[in-house]
């Protein structure tokens, strides 16, 4: 357990700010989760920026209370008198408990950096909340009462972990990755990782279990590198496909088995009216499934594994939770909550979560970010291969190196505002310029205007590299990280990868030539390079450590395992 | 002119258009560098070109037949000598000096259909505005209304009319004459002509009077869009647009015919996929007998069907560009079959190639024969687009898969030991450079017998029957049958 993750549990109960309807303060919310009362009388809705939770009546359809809960709100969830909110800006768990109908923080609670997400099991008093950047899941216990959340275990895992779910009546915990498509399976009563498993694709924003329980439901995307970012190939969705995968539990389940023979691909969308960014699913009672397309605000609803109708909703449509007769689907960018009629297959109510403040320039820009409609048909979004501003860590063939047949690994955009020049080969001098780029040629959509341009590299000069949180084990740290220092240095790593940036502004042939022969590349900043999936233009390193030993990259000769375990911490920690 | 700046194509034959055109007449005469650049254009792109004076002795001749001039003895000769740029130039100037304008045709184009001729793997040369036709043909998204027309008794006959296109929405039928194109009467019109004036861009309107042989005269606006044309078609047609993929009258077998290859194709192929899960197939047999394809799309459909590994390569003139295929595939485990014929083309017997090498398929047909180049579409100044090989394609262990008849028994007797050396299990023998299918299938030749008769496929009947031979889990001893069946 790191030393600063030590838990500690704050025993002093806050009563939380109450603001009723009419006094409601204009303010950006950003409504990221989602939840409903054990009665089903209420929705509970969690704001990412504001760091409140609104409280909506499904009865009269108003937001009723909204309370001040913590800095950045990632996810909410509901159990009788208790609410559990996940407060990434404070890496909490923060819980409260309703008393004279009265909601109060009962108590903070430190989680792992990076909280996406909490999940509740349903056969005990127990919780799981996610922790992408940080790799673990955490097992918390809640116990009723005045007690305090207590942590159980954590498990770490070789991903970012997001979504999860449970299935096998509570047996499995299935967690899947952020940025690439990974599953794993872990035993909820051994609280041990039993089995993880790649998938072709990646951003998996969906994961739910079909009606009947048997097999695992995820959306998500796949980007072909064998496709161009012709109009051709985006339209047909050969460049990037929405998809809804479905495969055996049991199979996802064992640690030996071949998942490929098993996965089923349902495609989302079609040429003309494509449906980027599919997001989260709700599993209905009579065979009805709903999913989130949230790069073109829509709710697509099914019956019987047919298509009932698509509903054009909210922006970005991020979360959903069924109540009755009805999806409660909450609109990040919109600040709203779109109320669909499921039977009716028709949006019924939008519901103000209160008023906003103008956007900022950046604000506007990230909602831009995740529009799909910037592009061909709604194909993609910005966010489809930056995940999050960082990379989905595929391949894809597009004209940033002057050509087809040489596809390059999709760069992370955090730190990006400082890495002048842009692009594999380092031609690109102003971001403005990529920006565009990107949307015309690899998107296929539509001449951004300025405005459009100006608010998304406003929004990406806020992205900034997470290496405070990454894992890097720091005993006896001191004197690696300075002989991990030391060897960057010595042997010349600053010639091309120069602090604070840990980049510069030409081209180098460092004997890396691609499949169109191409052979100079501008050096990728290494800020944050611990993040990284895959490394080298076309990702053929998996680590750095494989960057440093197998591919010797710059180096006349091989290194002490010392040495590289030194440079290679050094590195992580950059 | 790079090759990089062309798109690698294998285009059907139903693209292809003569370099020939009847309509010349409002054209300028005669241009030289027309000719060069044409010539320079094969000479820089085409994967074994032909020598320049053998172009310039192809299209000499076919001037001379055109205007029904003995060809001189020592036209070869005379050419064989010109070295320099000045000379060419200086020859072809005298070459249309000494014939008068063609009653029909342009000298320049003569020439050129001749010199093209010269060229291995045939090429044609393309206009503007067919390349553009071509390329919307090609990738699924032809702009027009959306029908098939013939001229019947000097009547534009609408012969087919491809479902959901516009012409489908807005009612037009199939055997409706077309009596007038926005009021212009299309009498005395030929077909050319009145293509020409149905075209127009996206959302344009086009009104058609229309009539069917026994009905009244009607009237129709039909707005111009995009037009899908299925490239797979199934066992049967239930309805306009609507396919039955499985075969009646053999539960769990699939039947897959691949028209041609494009960017729509592995779109169709994935609605296909999932509308076959869950219905019981054991089998699938894909058809690859007919129709052409863009390698690109090849690519991108064997990628669909096979797990992650070595697809081939494709050798152009400066560069060997190997195709990759990543994890995942379709139809997961169930067996494939392939059918393929003499006459299949480029982009089938690549795709064969690798599913077969991969031992993802197991084919049924006839030795491939002919040539398997790559043709691209390559820019010439003037935008004209020139249609020539620019490439071999290799199979995934490097075989060059180009087969010309002179080898051809040489190829025969290399597969037989391919063959058996694979079920010996000993050293590896180089692949044959074409497709030798695991079960030799032959439609005899008109001159050799009867053709099959009731229609019988034999081709499809002998996939079916392997591929239930396989659900039964019966080992198949192909490698036995590879030749004796011959």
């Amino acid at each position: 357990m790191r030393a600063n993750l030590v838990l500690q549990t704050f025993m002093f109960c806050l009563v939380a700010t109450h603001v009723s309807a009419i006094e409601m303060a204009a303010r950006l919310r950003r409504p990221v989760a989602i939840a409903s009362s054990d009665d089903g009388n209420w929705i509970y809705v969690a704001n990412r920026d504001s760091g409140t939770v609104s409280m909506v009546d499904c009865g009269s359809l108003a937001v009723i209370d909204e309370l001040q809960v913590g800095k950045r709100l990632s996810d909410i969830a509901s159990r009788q008198d208790t609410l559990l909110v996940v407060d990434a800006g404070n890496d909490e768990l923060v819980r409260l408990r309703k008393e004279n109908n009265r909601w109060t923080v009962a108590s903070r609670t430190p989680v792992a950096t990076g909280a996406a997400r909490i999940i509740l099991d349903p056969n005990s008093q127990r919780c799981v909340v996610a922790s992408g950047w940080s790799r673990t899941v955490t097992v918390m216990e809640i116990p009723g009462g005045e007690g305090n959340p207590q942590q159980v275990r954590e498990i770490e895992l070789p991903f970012e972990p997001r979504e999860m779910c449970f299935a096998q009546q509570g047996k499995y915990l299935v967690v899947a990755s952020t940025f690439d498509a990974q599953l794993a399976v872990v035993d909820t009563d051994k609280l041990k990782l039993i089995s993880v498993k790649q998938i072709p694709g990646h951003n998996i924003r969906g994961l739910a279990l079909s009606g009947d329980q048997k097999r695992l439901c995820v959306t998500q995307q796949d980007l072909n590198p064998i496709a161009h970012s012709t109009r051709d190939d985006v339209h047909w969705g050969n460049m990037i496909a929405n998809i809804l995968v479905t495969l055996p539990i049991a199979i996802v389940a064992d640690p030996s088995s071949d998942v490929s023979r098993y996965r089923e691909v349902n495609l989302l969308g079609e040429p003309g009216l494509a449906a980027g960014d599919p997001g989260t699913i709700v599993v209905g009672p009579d065979e009805e499934m709903a999913i989130l397309f949230s790069g073109v605000g829509e709710v697509s609803l099914y019956r019987d594994g047919g298509l009932i109708q698509r509903v054009s909703v909210g922006e970005r449509p991020f979360c959903a939770v069924r109540n009755g007769r009805n999806l409660f689907v909450a609109n990040m960018f919109s600040d709203s909550i779109s109320v669909v009629d499921v039977q009716n297959a028709k949006a019924i109510r939008t519901i103000s979560l209160g008023p906003r403040l103008e956007l900022t320039q950046s604000q506007r820009g990230e909602a831009l970010f995740y529009n799909a409609k910037l592009s061909h048909d709604g194909w993609m979004s910005c966010h489809s291969c930056h995940t999050d501003g960082h990379s989905n860590g595929q391949l894809n063939d597009n004209l940033s190196d002057g050509s087809f047949g040489a596809p390059k690994r999709v760069p992370s955009l955090l730190g990006v505002g400082e890495t002048k020049p842009w692009g594999w080969n380092g031609k690109v001098e102003s971001l403005e310029h990529q920006v565009v780029n990107s949307i015309e040629k690899t998107m296929r959509g539509s001449s951004p205007t300025e405005q459009q341009v100006a608010s998304i590299v406003a929004f990406m000069r806020t992205l900034h590299p997470r290496r405070d949180v990454l894992r890097v084990e720091l005993r006896d740290s001191d004197a690696v990280l300075q002989r991990g220092e030391e060897l960057f240095r010595v042997l010349d790593c600053v010639r091309c990868h120069v602090p604070p940036t840990y980049t510069s502004p030409k081209a180098y042939n460092v004997g890396l030539k691609d499949n169109v022969g191409n052979e100079k590349f501008n050096p990728p900043s290494l800020r944050g390079v611990g993040a990284r999936r895959r490394l080298f233009h076309d990702g053929r390193a998996s680590s750095i450590t494989e960057v440093v030993s197998k591919y010797k990259h710059q180096l006349d000769e091989e290194l002490p395992a010392a040495d590289i375990n030194a440079l290679v911490t050094y590195l992580k920690t950059r | 002119m790079h090759l990089s700046r062309t798109r690698i194509a294998l285009i059907a034959s139903v693209f292809v258009t003569s370099t020939l055109h009847a309509d010349d007449a409002d054209k300028p005469p005669f241009s030289t560098s027309r000719i060069l650049s044409v010539i320079d254009t094969v000479l820089d792109n085409h994967i074994d070109p032909p020598t320049r004076q053998q172009m310039v002795l192809f299209g000499a001749k076919l001037l001379y037949q055109a205007h029904e001039k003995p060809i001189p003895i020592d036209l070869s000769r005379r050419i064989s000598r010109l070295s320099t740029d000045e000379e060419m130039f200086a020859y072809l100037e005298s070459l249309n000096a000494s014939f008068p304008p063609h009653r029909k045709l342009r000298t320049d184009n003569i020439i050129i259909g001749g010199l093209l001729r010269a060229v291995p793997g045939g090429s044609v040369l393309i206009d503007a505005e067919q390349a553009r036709v071509q390329n919307q043909l090609a990738a699924n998204r032809y702009v027009g209304i959306g029908i098939a027309l013939a001229m019947k008794n000097n009547l534009p006959i609408i012969s087919k009319v491809f479902y959901d296109g516009p012409g489908f929405e807005a009612g037009v039928k199939a055997d409706d004459s077309i009596v007038q194109i926005d009021g212009r009467s299309t009498a005395k019109k030929d077909l050319v002509q009145i293509v020409k004036e149905l075209r127009g861009a996206e959302g344009s309107n086009v009104v058609l009077t229309l009539k069917q042989e026994q009905g009244e005269q009607r009237e129709l606006t039909v707005t111009r869009g995009v037009t899908f044309i299925p490239t797979i078609e199934g066992s049967r047609q239930l309805s306009e647009g609507q396919w039955d993929y499985k075969i009646d009258s053999v539960p769990g077998i699939a039947l897959l015919r691949i028209k041609s290859i494009g960017p729509s194709t592995v779109h169709e192929l994935k609605k296909i996929e999932a509308k076959l899960r869950g219905q019981g197939i054991r089998g699938i047999v894909f058809d690859l007998r007919e129709g052409g394809g863009i390698l690109h799309d090849v690519v991108l459909l064997a990628d669909q069907l096979l797990e992650e590994g070595t697809i081939g390569h494709v050798k152009t003139i400066d560069s060997l560009v190997t195709h990759r295929s990543e994890a995942g595939s379709l139809f997961n485990d169930i067996p494939i079959a392939v059918l393929i014929s003499r006459y299949s083309n480029a982009d089938r017997v690549y795709l064969t190639a690798a599913l077969q090498d991969r031992g993802r398929a197991v084919v049924i047909g006839e030795p491939t024969s002919g040539e398997t180049y790559v043709k691209s579409h390559v820019e010439i100044p003037g935008g004209e687009q020139l249609l020539l090989a620019t490439g071999l394609l290799q199979r995934s262990d490097g075989t060059t898969l180009l087969r010309t008849m002179d080898n051809r028994l040489v190829e025969v007797a290399a597969a037989r030991k391919f063959a058996s050396s694979t079920k010996a299990d000993s050293v590896p023998v180089k692949k044959p450079s074409f497709i030798m299918p695991d079960h030799v299938v032959r439609i005899p030749l008109p001159n050799e017998g009867s053709p099959p008769q009731g229609g019988i496929d034999p081709m499809l009947e002998k996939a079916i029957a392997v591929l239930q031979e396989t659900a039964t889990q019966t080992p198949v001893d192909a490698t036995s049958e590879q030749v004796s069946t011959r």
